[in-house]
């Protein structure tokens, strides 16, 4: 299926969405919820599956079972432009972070991410589920089994929390970086984890017992602040709710002793 | 050769890697090829990269440093592994099995996983499918000493509903009849005479018989007696009772017998029922040959058991016992007795005792 190729724009510094033109006839797929607003003339069509899928219905409850796997909705919404003139839809992130736009063709047509981080595509990028199978990685680097898979060869925006860094790794060049921090990678890049290295520094270093590694060449995009980890916070500074915290960085590092001790800025 | 399609990466190239086109030469050097540029790679190391291991790499050093090859769509990477020259095919070979490796432990990994939940439910399966063989195995393997426990309480259950008498000549004659029937029995056998007056008789697990009073008034000679104390003693020798208690109530009670755990309440209920279970057909027949083998192994008349069964028949015309509603007494029983009987040797020790010194001692009704 041919790619539509739309033009963009991001709006705002933190809390961002990106509004996407459409000339006339032109589609983009959106994760459910995610549309802020579109102007006349765009139509909205809610399909099952990704939209990419052109086998039967067989094909298209697989693909819909696939999505369900990465945390996605069974469906997704195209958004067409049935207008005459160029027409905008805008799909907002749900929370704080940045959006990213990835032009596939220029990556060499996949992008791993992790799951949920999907937000927008022009129509015909398909999403598909990869399996993390090395069992260690899936375990212990913090993305879990089920990673998503962006094909296609036109414009994707996904979607995470915080800062968002893009960094080029040259062949060899290998990053160390806490779990969870990961947001997308091109396929070339070898992603596996590493033992902190001392007993010490696993149980007191705040940074659990591994770090993902991920080892050039390609590129890479790196969050600052998992949604997770946020979450975390919030609930425990909120004085209402019970505060239970949820495996970042180490034993006794955040947790209890750190509510006991780290005062009330925390 | 044929040109495969790879992604390179190096030095003076985008991050995001270029399109190029890789081509073996016969010096065993690889020409890559971008719209703009050439590449002559020699001194190459070829391993497994990528997501999953699933791509191969091709990395070289020149002068301005590093390059990567990298090859991941699966018809270039047949490609290149049919053309590489043979100096390379070991190490291309390496990065298949290094990937194929990753997917195996992968499936292995789910494999197990998904075995560790489905397995209680197969057990569980297969327990309800197979669940006569279960009890089976379940039941030969309880412990002599449980069973006499059992048997201890149905004992406790009987006093309660009956009078039992446990001295007199009723007594000293079954345990006299009953020690010539348990020879090598791993239990200890204990006899009573109920102060009932049915025709009756039963076996509690562990080696416990009764025998009703009204059955010892009934009979006429002391190998009738003897006929239905060797079927009695089939019954709990082969555990029918025990099976009885599995098949009503199920494995819960057994694994809290196997358990020794005595305080379920599981295990109250089976003993209430016990007294009244009857056994099936085919536990009966089975109950009659075990009997007829021991009257044998005895050298007693098996007649008798024969005859006690035509008594049963009789009786079972006016009105039937209770003996009758549980025990499937017919003549198909009596003719597969004789049948057996007439096969066998005539030469029989009589018993000793005198029915009218054990009516005597019995509790008038």
């Amino acid at each position: 299926m041919a790619m539509d190729v739309v033009d963009y724009e991001i709006f705002g510094n933190e809390m961002q969405y990106v509004e996407v033109e459409l000339d006339p006839g032109e589609a983009a797929i959106g994760e459910a919820g995610a549309m802020m607003y579109m102007q006349d003339g765009i139509e909205m069509d809610t399909v099952f599956g990704d939209g990419s899928q052109q086998g039967g219905f067989f094909g298209k409850v697989l693909g819909a079972g696939k999505r369900l796997l990465t945390g996605e909705g069974i469906f997704t919404t195209v958004f067409h432009n049935e207008g005459r003139g160029k027409r905008r839809v805008a799909f907002a992130a749900p929370y704080p972070g940045k959006i990213i736009p990835v032009q596939l063709s220029g990556i060499g047509g996949t992008l791993i991410c992790q799951k949920d981080a999907f937000l927008c595509a022009a129509k015909g990028v398909s999403l598909g589920i990869a399996f993390q199978k090395k069992l260690g990685v899936g375990l212990f680097g913090g993305e879990g089994f089920i990673m998503q898979k962006l094909e296609g060869d036109g414009l994707a925006f996904v979607h995470a929390g915080g800062t968002l860094k893009e960094m080029v790794l040259s062949p060899g060049e290998s990053l160390r970086i806490d779990t969870g921090c990961i947001v997308a990678f091109q396929p070339t890049i070898d992603f596996d984890i590493k033992y902190v290295g001392k007993v010490k520094s696993a149980i007191f270093g705040g940074e659990g017992l591994f770090f993902a590694t991920l080892t050039g060449p390609g590129k890479v995009w790196l969050q600052s602040l998992p949604l997770s980890r946020l979450a975390n916070r919030i609930i425990l500074s909120a004085p209402a709710a019970g505060g239970r915290s949820v495996g970042q960085g180490s034993l006794l590092g955040a947790g209890i002793l750190g509510g006991i001790l780290g005062g009330s800025d925390d | 050769m044929t040109p495969f399609s790879a992604r390179l990466f190096g030095p003076q190239l985008p991050g995001s890697g270029a399109t190029v086109n890789g081509e073996w030469q016969e010096d065993d050097s690889l020409k890559i090829v971008s719209p703009d540029k050439e590449w002559s790679a020699t001194n190459l190391s070829v391993t497994a990269s990528g997501f999953n291991a699933a791509g191969i790499k091709i990395s070289w050093q020149d002068e301005r440093g590093e390059y990567a090859l990298f090859i991941d769509d699966a018809s270039a990477r047949e490609l290149c592994q049919a053309a590489a020259p043979a100096i390379y095919s070991p190490n291309l070979q390496g990065a298949s099995r290094a990937k194929s490796g990753v997917e195996r432990r992968f499936r292995l990994g789910w494999a197990l996983l998904g075995g560790l939940f489905l397995l209680p439910l197969l057990l569980l399966g297969l327990l309800f499918l197979k669940q006569d063989v279960v009890v089976d195995w379940f039941i030969q393997h309880i412990p002599v000493q449980q069973e006499a426990r059992i048997g201890d309480m149905v004992l406790a259950q009987s006093r309660l509903s009956m009078q039992l008498i446990e001295s007199g000549p009723g007594v000293e004659a079954l345990a006299r009849i009953g020690e010539k029937l348990t020879i090598n029995s791993p239990h200890h056998y204990r006899w009573f005479v109920a102060n009932q007056k049915e025709i009756n008789a039963f076996a509690a697990p562990g080696g416990v018989v009764v025998v009703n009073a009204g059955l010892l008034r009934a009979i006429s000679s002391p190998e009738e007696l003897a006929g239905v104390l060797a079927h009695e003693i089939a019954h709990a020798e082969l555990r029918h009772s025990l099976k009885g208690i599995a098949k009503s109530l199920g494995l819960r009670a057994l694994t809290s017998l196997a358990l020794g755990d005595y305080g379920g309440t599981a295990l109250a209920e089976g003993m209430k029922k016990l007294t009244e279970l009857g056994f099936s057909r085919e536990a009966e027949r089975e109950a009659d040959q075990e009997g007829l083998r021991r009257l044998v192994a005895a050298g007693i008349d098996p007649q008798g058991m024969v005859r006690f069964f035509e008594l049963l028949e009789k009786e079972q015309q006016f009105a039937p016992p209770e003996f009758l509603s549980t025990h499937p007494s017919n003549t198909e029983r009596i003719v597969a007795l004789q049948r057996e009987i007439a096969l066998l040797p005539k030469d029989w020790q009589p018993l000793e005792i005198d029915l009218a010194t054990i009516r005597a001692g019995l509790p008038q009704p």
